[in-house]
């Protein structure tokens, strides 16, 4: 249609001409014009104006009302006084789990060279990471940074959990570190496409997020971080309790 | 707009809203706010009569945890004098960061 009225315009005026027909009026090139809807026709608004009486228009009072729930960016920076882990249980196969910890007790990590302390660490992650259910499960990089208390990170710009080689002398902190990052790249995934309040917690929690090297302590409180904690220290019980045994 | 927040928002690159938390924290204390200050002009710990918090000067505080720059030690102070068990614990258990 809009094709139909410039050929028809310009036909009419003829080039050059507008001034004679329009003195005071401006040219406008035919590329900038605007398309302008001509008025309805009686018949047409009278068969419009059928069409709307014959809608079925729901009452207002019917519509279901939309459910706010508050979110409470203030527990953002403060962590929360009990963490429920979104129902993913760490000890779902106790069995399992006590096995692949035994690699971690002292006596068998002290034995273990590197390689065969990094399988341990890959058999963890793989139980971890079912327990999570995670949609992209993170890719493991080790490096080694001579820094005392540096024992990892994840990175979601890159899906990458990395560890510190330097610190896997200590093994209840290498099993916690796993489980720690594993939890963050959980978090991260819920971040992404956030559905619950916590989600969005977290997503406010990771836009705002504090470094240790800027205050360790709000580093420690916040809840991201609290909640990979209480998370890990569930690892870090079991192991506790395999060596009692 | 102040020294500190201006440091956290331009230098920092920090959000407004972690900034405005970090600058109530810093600047809790007027005695390790000065000292803060100085740090952000001169990038080195005042070396003259320097600030002790719980046996801790900004200096001792970097040499325990060098990760941190000016704004973590200062901050690391208020936490001492603030909950010096706390502060304690952090020391005790080496700052681990995960």
């Amino acid at each position: 249609m809009n094709e139909n009225f410039d050929t028809n315009f310009e036909s009419s005026i003829g080039t050059n001409s507008i001034e004679i027909f329009e003195p005071n009026v401006d040219f406008v090139p035919l590329d900038d014009m605007a398309v302008v809807e001509l008025p309805l026709s009686e018949q047409e608004l009278s068969e419009l104006m059928g069409e709307v009486e014959a809608l079925e228009l729901q009452p207002f009072e019917e519509l279901e009302p939309i459910q706010e729930v508050p979110i409470d960016y203030g527990m953002v920076f403060d962590g929360l006084d009990y963490y429920d882990f979104d129902g993913k249980d760490v000890n779902q196969n106790t069995e399992q789990l006590n096995s692949l910890l035994d690699g971690f007790t002292e006596d068998n990590w002290s034995n273990f060279e590197l390689n065969d302390q990094k399988e341990q660490i890959a058999g963890l992650y793989d139980y971890v990471n079912d327990v999570l259910g995670l949609e992209n499960p993170p890719n493991i990089e080790y490096y080694n940074e001579q820094e005392e208390g540096n024992y990892g990170g994840y990175n979601s710009a890159t899906n990458t959990l990395s560890i510190n080689e330097y610190m896997l002398h200590d093994s209840k902190e290498a099993a916690d570190t796993v489980a720690h990052e594993l939890w963050h790249a959980y978090q991260h995934e819920r971040a992404a496409n956030p559905q619950s309040p916590k989600d969005f917690q977290y997503q406010h929690g990771f836009d705002n997020y504090i470094r240790p090297s800027d205050d360790f302590d709000m580093y420690q409180t916040q809840l991201v971080e609290a909640e990979a904690r209480a998370f890990a220290d569930q690892i870090k019980n079991a192991l506790a309790q395999i060596r009692r045994a | 707009m102040n020294t500190i927040l201006n440091y956290l928002l331009n230098e920092k690159q920090m959000t407004e809203i972690v900034a405005t938390k970090m600058e109530q924290k810093v600047s809790k204390y007027e005695d390790i706010r000065k000292e803060f200050e100085f740090w952000i002009e001169n990038k080195v710990f005042n070396p003259e009569n320097p600030l002790v918090v719980g046996d801790y000067t900004a200096q001792d505080i970097h040499n325990l945890a060098p990760f941190m720059d000016g704004l973590g030690v200062f901050n690391f102070m208020v936490t001492l004098r603030d909950d010096p068990a706390k502060a304690k614990e952090y020391i005790d258990g080496g700052f681990k960061r995960k």
